[in-house]
This record gives structure tokens, sequence and C-alpha cells, in this order.
């Protein structure tokens, strides 16, 4: 290892890297020599993204050297100087411009002219080279936004060559593929290798890791825990690697199971829009008194489950009931209205109105409901008071009238999930605790847990399987849109949850 | 979002302020240019502008005259702002504007025999509901084939223009007169004059009180925080179940209405007939959208800002007569505060309506339609 | 009918010249409503400088400079001060009017209309030989060269757009400006150029306007033209060639509504016809696009 900083492609070492109160990376580092393909595995949050974002120069390391190609980098260089350096990043969702052509998309910012207009009979002969070589085939005149997401990626992939990079690094790039499309990209991927560039794969698939790389670096919660040769390579090793140990669940008692309040059956959203996992026959039943957990990598259908339960999306086709009754025709207050409630994942956008003062987002569902009104009036004195208990009782203080995005992101989610969590019938909460501190994270458990006992029917949505441990009685896994497996917290075993997480079913075990 | 993100619900002192210090950036600007032009013409800026501050507080009926002439720019600017304030952005009260007069103008004609209070309450009803009814179609285009309102109600104003005008000239043309324009209307429809000599009427009252409604009816009840955390959060919003379609149409239509009513306003109280193209630049209708930008959504915002231009307009009626400056100094003050009316210092994106269809946004031609 | 498409072509030329530029502008994700106000603008300045030159070309190229230093100007607070384009965009057409409104009574002693006796007009050029072709020739090959320019700038558009680098970089900045920022264009100069550029076509239509049948200005002159262009380069969804048609549309409408008046016939109908036809292309869009979207298995959200 010792001789590697002079030859290899890149080098990071000793990178630091905080956001607020996160540590994202301590003290990592990262290795690729020139012609393989480097696979960076890590759960949501172990810091990958971050890692090659510093490396792209579109964030700035706290603390490290990076260097491409034998020469120092930064770690406080711009996307310029790494572009330049010969680092390419390909983002999870490309975007494009529409209106533009796909060749147009292609060659923004640096046309080649001829005679002042676009020299494009060059351009297309120089970018079709490129892509004949790849075996990749495009309408190079067609407008760019028919593009889908698997197309979009392979014009990324040779706009960069086209630029002359010799470090490619692609964001987790077969979430958005379909089996033969990854099939093409690994191909793509080892000609690249071949010919002598580095390819630093991000994934969460093992599966992927097996067949392509040639090293693996695995990330946990912003730290290197393990960089592994091909020949070493062992999935349920490095399925553990990545979980890491799971925490065992609480001593507690049995869930009384009451009857079905939330259940879907046959769910399936249509596919094929941008940016959006389908979701393939959903069954799923939650019983009062039973918390479900959904683990899974994010963007496996998460979003799109927690919709559909709302009312925000609706399914192409199968039904969605709770406590009994068909909600399909009902659009998201009427679900409200049946109990419903939800703390989403995106708690800025989704979870309060941050331009809104404190009590008028906690009293938000009685406004919306029609409770506390009279004749269409608030009753404000009514309301505010409410408010103040509940933000009492989730332990945020601070003036009713503040506007709310003067709060914490933690104290945001104190009022989301104090509002939320009063007397529901059934809950769908996504991400609950992210980002929140161990004190906030431990009320939002306790209230869940209280719930439970209290008779709710509860579906947690968690990329953190100690979360799920702690709390849910069954753990149901999430990929590409459909449920492929589910395990109980007392008997979890991290190989064969990262497993599953990672597409590949295991086979039945003892 | 047409203001800055800032505002909305800071505690209602500091708010004012800050709001109170951006609003001063387009006057600053506005005042300015007017002192240029004046300066490059050889008239000495702050001899013109303390002719102004007379000509538009100087004495009870000079008062009387600035809020006659706010009077129609607080419905409009109202009408505007609550559109705004659900993130619509309907400049159509131009053309509900027309319509309501024309419609006002009507009966005040044609009903003439009904007695006094009636007579003006039902005419006002009608030129609103007439507003009302000119919206109808780009509030349902918005909620229902999401179509962008701002083209279709500016398109619709310069239809509601040429229509108005079309019905005078060849359905209720007053023959005696060469111009176009209505019959005048009934003894008994007319406003009276609240200061003799001005056209301040009991209308202004009734703006006014509609202005604190707009208060009341956005912090006050729940259909008002409907409308707010729409427009805020569209997102949040629809998590919580608020409705973002009866936001759109109920807004837009309260915006005609407004709108009907100004227009019907100004036949009952200051033209006592409907002309053609009455409404001259900046018309009402626009400088309603000058007035909601500028108040930045509050209540006393856009009292202040509908003041500001009524004082511009009823005293740069007069202002040539003892300036020795053409009244249209009038129309660039208006024009430059309506450029700038919208600044501001720190730079913060529209927030973009549909953030969850997808990965581009596209404001420009090919793909999609403003 | 020759005479009517003749004169039609005629009103057409600012029209046409002012919605190129428009789409232009719409590309580079600017609305442009402010072109009346730089078309009023070429006209005075084009009046002024003909007056004091006698020479119609000199005057075309101070009416060009004079549109484009107000769209430029204008573009300003909208691209470093975040003004919104649609209000600015009003106050410019309260703006101009008001400016020459004030100018005239003091440097000229008139109250809205400069007639200067005896300045050139931009002369009609007759195209040897084409004009005398029976029936086209006097409606195509029998007018001011603005308006031979005017049908030149659709191809020149197009090539602007789709050919160069400029017009490239400038629909990506009006398209996605994030990925035009991440590819690391000027985002704000980029959209003050396609504005400067606006102003300049608007510019000469203003030109034209007060140069070719009156010799004269009179500061309510544009009449509302730029809103036409308005209409027109949203019909066409800022597309040179759809732009163009319905500028050519909408301007024989104009100069079919100027028939009716003199017939004293209603003439507010075919006025209404360009904002009407704007509001009828929008809706037929969006139910087609409804209707593809149902087609490809409802990509619709509840909006409940």
């Amino acid at each position: 290892m010792s001789a590697e900083p002079a030859t290899a492609a890149v080098h990071m070492t000793g990178i630091w890297k905080r956001f607020g109160a996160v540590q994202a990376l301590a003290d990592v580092g990262l290795t690729a020599d020139p012609g393989e393909i480097h696979a960076l595995v890590g759960e949501n949050g172990a810091g990958k993204t971050t890692l090659v974002r510093i490396l792209a120069g579109l964030e700035r390391a706290d603390a490290g050297s990076v260097d491409v190609n034998g020469r120092r980098l930064g770690p406080h260089h711009s996307p310029k100087e790494a572009a330049e350096a010969g680092v390419g990043l390909v983002q999870q969702h490309c975007q494009v411009v529409p209106g533009l052509a796909v060749l147009e998309n292609l060659i923004l910012g640096h046309e080649p002219t001829r005679l002042g207009l676009i020299h494009r009979r060059q351009a297309l002969a120089s970018t079709r080279a490129i892509a004949d070589r790849l075996g990749y085939s495009f309408d190079w005149y067609a407008p760019a936004e028919t593009l889908g997401l698997g197309q979009r990626q392979r014009l990324e992939i040779v706009r960069l060559l086209w630029r002359r990079c010799s470090v490619l690094v692609l964001d987790e790039p077969t979430t958005v593929l379909t089996a033969a499309e990854v099939a093409n990209l690994f191909e793509v991927l080892r000609s690249l290798a071949a010919e002598g560039r580095t390819v630093i794969l991000i994934t969460h698939k093992l599966d992927e890791v097996r067949e392509v790389a040639d090293h693996v670096t695995v990330l946990r919660h912003g730290r290197t825990v393990g960089r592994i040769p091909r020949q070493r390579l062992d999935l349920d090793e490095l399925a553990r690697l990545m979980v890491g140990e799971l925490e065992s669940p609480p001593v507690r008692q049995p869930a009384a199971l009451g009857e079905v309040r939330l259940r879907l059956r046959g769910v399936t959203t249509p596919a094929g829009e941008p940016g959006t996992q389908a979701l393939r026959g959903i069954d799923l039943e939650v019983r009062a008194g039973e918390i479900v957990g959904i683990a899974g990598v994010e963007g496996n259908g998460q979003a799109e489950l927690c919709e559909v339960v709302v009312g925000l999306r609706r399914p192409a086709s199968g039904t969605v009931e709770i406590n009994g009754r068909s909600v399909d025709g009902l659009g998201t207050r009427a679900r409200r209205a049946l109990g419903l409630a939800f703390v989403p994942a995106d708690r800025m956008e989704e979870g309060v109105n941050p331009l809104g003062s404190l009590w008028e987002n906690v009293a938000a569902p009685q406004i919306v409901a029609g409770r506390g009104t009279r004749l269409g009036i608030l009753d404000r004195q009514r309301l505010r008071e409410q408010a103040r208990a509940v933000l009492a009782g989730a332990g945020v203080k601070g003036d009713l009238d503040l506007p709310t995005r003067s709060l914490s992101g933690g104290n945001v989610q104190r009022l989301v999930v104090g509002r939320e969590l009063q007397q529901p019938s059934v809950v769908v909460a996504a991400h609950p605790t992210r980002g929140v501190d161990v004190r906030g994270a431990a009320f939002v458990h306790r209230r869940l847990l209280d719930l439970r006992r209290a008779g709710s029917a509860i579906l947690v949505i968690s990329a953190d399987l100690d979360e799920l441990s702690q709390l849910a009685d069954r753990v149901l896994v999430l990929h590409r849109g459909g449920i492929v497996g589910g395990y109980a917290p007392e008997d979890a075993d991290p190989a064969r949850i990262g497993l599953l997480m990672s597409g590949v079913v295991p086979e039945a075990r003892p | 979002m047409i203001w800055p993100a800032a505002e909305s619900s800071s505690p209602a002192l500091v708010g004012l302020g800050r709001r109170a210090l951006r609003a001063l950036g387009p006057l600053a600007i506005t005042l300015a240019v007017g002192a240029g032009v004046l300066g490059l013409s050889g008239r000495n800026p702050l001899t013109i502008y303390a002719l102004y501050l007379v000509q538009a507080v100087g004495g009870w009926s000079r008062l009387a005259s600035t809020l006659a002439a706010a009077t129609p720019l607080v419905l409009t600017g109202v009408g505007t702002s609550i559109g705004f304030r659900a993130g619509f952005f309907n400049v159509g009260l131009e053309g509900a504007v027309y319509v309501g007069a024309l419609a006002t103008a009507w009966a005040g004609t044609v009903w003439g025999q009904l007695p006094a209070p009636v007579l003006p309450a039902l005419a006002l009803l009608l030129g609103a509901a007439a507003g009302t009814a000119w919206l109808v179609v780009p509030a349902l285009l918005r909620s229902l084939l999401a179509i962008d309102e701002v083209v279709t109600t500016l398109m619709l104003n310069y239809v509601g223009i040429a229509l108005t005008t079309y019905l005078v000239l060849y359905h209720f043309l007053y023959k005696t007169i060469g111009n176009a324009q209505t019959p005048p209307i009934a003894t008994s429809a007319q406003l009276a004059p609240l200061v003799p000599g001005t056209s301040l009427t009991a209308a202004a009252g009734l703006a006014f009180a509609i202005l604190i409604g707009y208060g009341l009816f956005l912090r006050r009840t729940r259909l008002g925080a409907e409308v707010r955390t729409v427009g805020d959060n569209p997102r949040f919003a629809a998590a919580m179940g608020f409705s973002a379609r009866r936001a759109a149409i109920l807004t837009m239509l309260v915006g005609g209405a407004l709108g009907g009513l100004a227009g019907g306003i100004v036949v009952l109280g200051v033209t006592y007939n409907f002309t053609a193209g009455f409404s001259t630049a900046p018309g009402y209708g626009y400088s309603g959208v000058a007035v909601a930008v500028l108040g930045r959504g509050s209540w006393v915002g856009l009292g202040l800002a509908a003041l500001f231009f009524g004082a511009l307009a009823s005293a740069g009626g007069v202002i040539q007569l003892f300036g020795n400056v053409p009244i249209a100094l009038t129309q660039i003050l208006q024009g430059t505060l309506m450029i700038f009316a919208g600044i501001r210092l720190v730079q913060l994106r529209r927030r973009r309506r549909h953030p969850a269809t997808g990965g581009e946004t596209d404001s420009g031609g090919d793909g999609s339609w403003r | 009918m020759e005479v009517i498409l003749t004169s039609g072509l005629l009103a057409t030329t600012p029209i046409l010249l002012a919605a190129l530029g428009g789409a232009i502008n719409r590309q580079a994700g600017i609305v442009n409503i402010g072109l009346d106000g730089m078309m009023l603008a070429g006209a005075f300045v084009a009046v002024l400088v003909d007056w004091h030159t006698h020479q119609p070309a000199v005057a075309c190229a101070a009416a060009l400079a004079a549109g484009a230093l107000v769209g430029w100007l204008f573009a300003l607070p909208i691209t470093r001060l975040g003004a919104n384009e649609i209000v600015a965009g009003l106050g410019l057409a309260v703006f101009m009017p008001g400016l020459f409104g004030y100018i005239l009574p003091i440097f000229f002693n008139q109250a809205s209309t400069l007639e200067p006796s005896g300045i050139p007009g931009i002369p009609i050029l007759r195209i040897p030989g084409l004009a005398s072709i029976p029936g086209l020739g006097p409606v195509f090959f029998a007018q001011d060269p603005i308006t031979y320019f005017s049908w030149l700038a659709i191809p020149l558009t197009w090539l602007l757009l789709s050919r160069t680098v400029l017009g490239l970089r400038l629909r990506a900045a009006g398209h996605n400006p994030q990925v035009a920022l991440a590819a690391g264009l000027p985002l704000a100069g980029l959209r003050e150029l396609s504005t400067l550029i606006a102003g300049l076509l608007a510019g000469l239509g203003g030109a034209q306007l007060a140069l070719v049948s009156v010799q004269l200005f009179n500061k309510d002159m544009t009449a509302g033209r730029g809103f036409i262009a308005l209409a027109a380069f949203y019909f066409g969804r800022a597309r040179p060639l759809m732009t163009a048609v319905a500028a050519v549309v909408f301007g024989i409408a104009d100069a079919v509504s100027i028939r009716l008046t003199t017939a004293g016939l209603p003439d507010q109908i075919p006025e209404m016809l360009p904002y009407l036809a704007v509001v009828a292309a929008l809706v037929v869009v969006a139910v087609r696009r409804r209707l593809a979207g149902a087609n490809a298995a409802g990509t619709a959200t509840v909006t409940s």
C-alpha cells in the first residue's frame, strides 16, 4: 500500500467534513488505481456522496488532502479545477436542458465552432465516435427531455469522456436503471477501466460490487471501515461491515394486536416518471397496537409508499384501506379525518410551513378539519392554548408567534411529532429521527411506543436499521418498489438484511 | 412567492419595520429617477416634490382627493394581493375593472327608477358579479388544467377592454355625445361626494373596510389560513390536506369581484358613466398589481402603497397647473415605481409551484409555457 | 384583397420584429411585456435623428441603438435586483409614454406629437422585375427595406437560436438555469443580452412605424403593438417560424380592423383575436398534454 500515492489515480487521505452538528466524514481515505473499478459502499448517511462531492470540488473538506493522478489537487479545489484534473461526476439524477437537442446538451459550454456557427458536424462526429465505442446510440437531434433516466446517464458519460475525463465517479448509477441497462453499464465501465481510466462507483448493492468491483471501500457513519480487494471479497462480511452490529431490541411487552387499521392490497404506481420509483404490488397490513418497519435503501419506493397512503399520489391499481374502509377516492383531508397522522421525511418542505407561526403550524390539522373554528372563523384563543400544550408536551420552547423557520431542525421535528402524534388511529412516520439529536430521537421513539401501547397502528419508514430494531414489531424490506422480505428484530441477521436491501434475495437459510 | 420569503409572520412590529424598509427601496429609486428627469429638464426636483406633497396632503380637500384616488387602488391592490398570497399571479383585474364598470353603468342607467340607497348597492353588486364572472375562465384553467394564470389574465385584459368598447359603441351608446360612452347614470345611482368638489364618497369607507377585512380574513379565518398556507408552502399544504384548488379559485374570483367593484365605484362616484378606455395608464388594475407588490401582502402595506399611488395620481392631475411641469411626470413616476416595485436586495428564487413533478425546471419556451 | 395584404404586411412589420425579439427574450427566460415601450423609444429616436441628419438609414441605426439601450436598462432590475418581469414590463409600458409626454412639451413645445416638416421617410423599395408580377408583385416586392429585413429576420432568428453558440446558451439559460449555471454560463448576462436584442428589434420596428407611411412621432403611436407582439410569441411558443406566422396573422387582423373602423363596422372583434388566440392555444396544448399524460398511465398527483 505504501507505493500507492505515486501511482494512484485518486488518493484522498484524512478527509474530515462536518455539517453543523453532524460529523459527516471523520478521517476518511479513498485510494483508487488507474484502470480499476473501485466500489464505494455504505448505508445511507455513511458519507459516500459527501466524499465524492469533495473529490469533484462541489464540497470543501475541513481537512485532508486530495491527489489526482499524482498531483495535489486540494482539499479546497473548485469544480472547474477538478474537471481540469480529469475528474467527472455522474450524479444520480442527471439533469438535462429541456428544449435543447441531445447533442446541444452534450456540447453546452464547450461548443466547437466554425465561421461563428456551431460546428455541428464536428461535434456530432467526435461525440458519436465516443458513443459508438461504448455501444450507445442516441437520437442526437431529439429534444433531450424525451430521454429516460438511463439515457441521460449515458449522455453524461459520453459528455465526460468527450471532455477527456480520466476519473469517472458515478453516484448510485444503477438505482434508476433496468436490469438490462445495468448489465450494459457495467460492460461500459469495464471497457473504460480497460482503457486505463478509473471508475469510482457508489452503490448499496452488493451483488453489483461482486460483479464489477476490483476494490471496495466501505464507509460506515463517516468512517472508513474496510478496504477490500476483489479476491478477498465476501458478501456476507461486506454486508456485516456496512450494517455493523445491530443493537438488540429492547425488552418490552409483546404487541397486543388488534384489528387491521391500515391495509394496502396490490398497490402499484405507474413506472417511467422521472425521479420516482414505481411501486410494484405492495401488500401490507398494520394492526392496532403494532409498529411495522419499512427498511430499505432510500429511493426504493419509500416516498411513493408514503404518498399513496397519505393520499398525495394516486395508485394505478390496488387499494388502500384505513380502519377497514377503502380510501381510494378520498383526498388527504378526508384520510386525516379518519385518524391518519403523517410525519413526513422532508420536514421543512412537507412537515411545516416555515413562514407560518408556531401555533398555526401546530393548529394546522384542526384548521383543516374545521375544529377550533366557528363559522369559518378561527378560535384563536383555543387553538393557541392547544398549541401551547402540544409544544410544551413536545419540549419545544419559543414564542407562539415566532415563524417556524426560527426553530432548529430538531425542534421542528418535535413540533411535527407533537402535532401529528396526538391520538391517531394510523400513523405513517418517515425517517422520524433523521438529523435529530439523541434526546430528540428518544422523545420521538417514546411517543411512537406510547401510541403503540395505546393501540395505534404505526408504519415507520427508516433507513436506520437500529431505529427499526428499537421500534418495530416486524420489519419489511423494500427494494425497487416491492417488498422483498421481512424479519423480526429479535432474530435479525445483519448479513441477510444487508443482502435483502442490496437486492440479493438470499436463499432460504436455516 | 411574489415577495421575498422573509415576511408573513414575523412579530408584528419588527416585521412591519422591515417591510417598510423594503418598500423604501423602490420609492427612493423612483424619486431619484424623477429628480434626474426634472434636473435634466431644468427644474428643481425639490420644488416640484414639495409641490406634489402640498397637492397630495395639504389641506382637507387635497387629502380628500388623495383618498378618493386611492379608493379603487385599495380594491385592486387587495384583489391582486390575495391571489399573490395564495401563490397565484393574477394580473387580470384590469379587465375586471372594465367589465365591472360597464355592468355598474348599465345597472345605474337601466334601473334608474330604484331609490338611492338601493340602486348604488345593486349596481355595485352587479359590477362585482361581472368582475367575478370575468375571471372564472382563468381560475378554472389554472386549477383544472394548470394553465399559467399570468398569461390568461393578461391576455383577457385586452379582450375586456376591446369587448367593453364594442358593447358601448354598438349596444349602449350615448348618442348625443361623439365619444364612446354610455348615457349618464341616474341621479339616484350617484355616490354623493363627502367633501364638496372632490370625488371622495362613501366608497372610500367601503374600500378601507374591505382592506381591513382582507387582513382579518387572512389572519382569522379558516379559508385565510388555507390561502396563506398554500401560498407559503404548497407541499406542506397538500400534506396537511389544504386544498390548493379551492385557494386558486377563491382568490382569483375574489380578485375579479374586487376589480369589478373598483370599476363600479369609479363609475358611480367619479365619471357617472362608462367611457371606453376610461382606466387610463397605468390603469386601475395594473396600478393594483404595483400596489400589491409594494404592499408585500400586509394590509397596512397595501393601504400605504395605495395611498401613495393615489397621492401621485391626485397631485399629478393638478401639478401641471402650478408647477410648469408636464402632467406626464406623474406617469414617469408611476412607471418607475412599477418597474422597481418588486426589487429585493437579497435574491431569492421564486419557489416552483409544483416541485414534485420532476427533474427540470423549465421556465423557457419550447418545453412548456408560462 | 391586394390592398389589405399590402397594408397588412406593412402593419405586420413592427409586430413581427418585436415578436421575434420577444421570442429570443423568452427563450432566454424573460417574458418581455416592455416591448411596446422599446418600440416607442425606437420611433422617437428615429424621427429625432432623421430630422437632424436627413438620413433615414442613420435614423434606423439610432432607433436600433435606442431600443437596445432601453432593453438593456429594463433587464437590469429584473436580472440584478429581482424585480418581477411582469410588473416591470407593465411599468415600462407606463414609463415610456410618460417620458415622451414629458419631453415633447418641454423640449419641442408639442403636446404629444412630433412632426418635423419635410423630413425624408424611409422609401418604398420596388424590386425591379419582381414588383411587376401581377398580384404578388405589389404585395411582396414593393415594401420598405425594414419590412424586407423583418422577413429576413425570421430565418436569422432561427439561425441565431439554433445554430450559434450564443443562441444555444441563451436557450440553456431560459430552459434550465441550474444546468446553465453548472456549465459555467453567466446567467444574468445572457438574459440581459437577450433583452437587449429584443429591444433592438422592437426599436427597429418603431422606426418603421414612424418613418414609412408617416413621418412623425406620437407618444401613443405604438397603440399596443408591443402587446400584440407578446401575444404572437406566446402563440408561437417562442419559436421563430410560428411566432412569425402569428405576427403576420395578427398584423393583417390589425389592418383589417383599421379598415372596418373606416367602414363604420366594429373593429374590436379582430382586435380581440390575438389575445383570444393565445388563450385558446394554451387550452389546446394543456388538454393535449393532459391526454398524453393519461395515456402514459397517469403521472397525475392528487391535488384534492
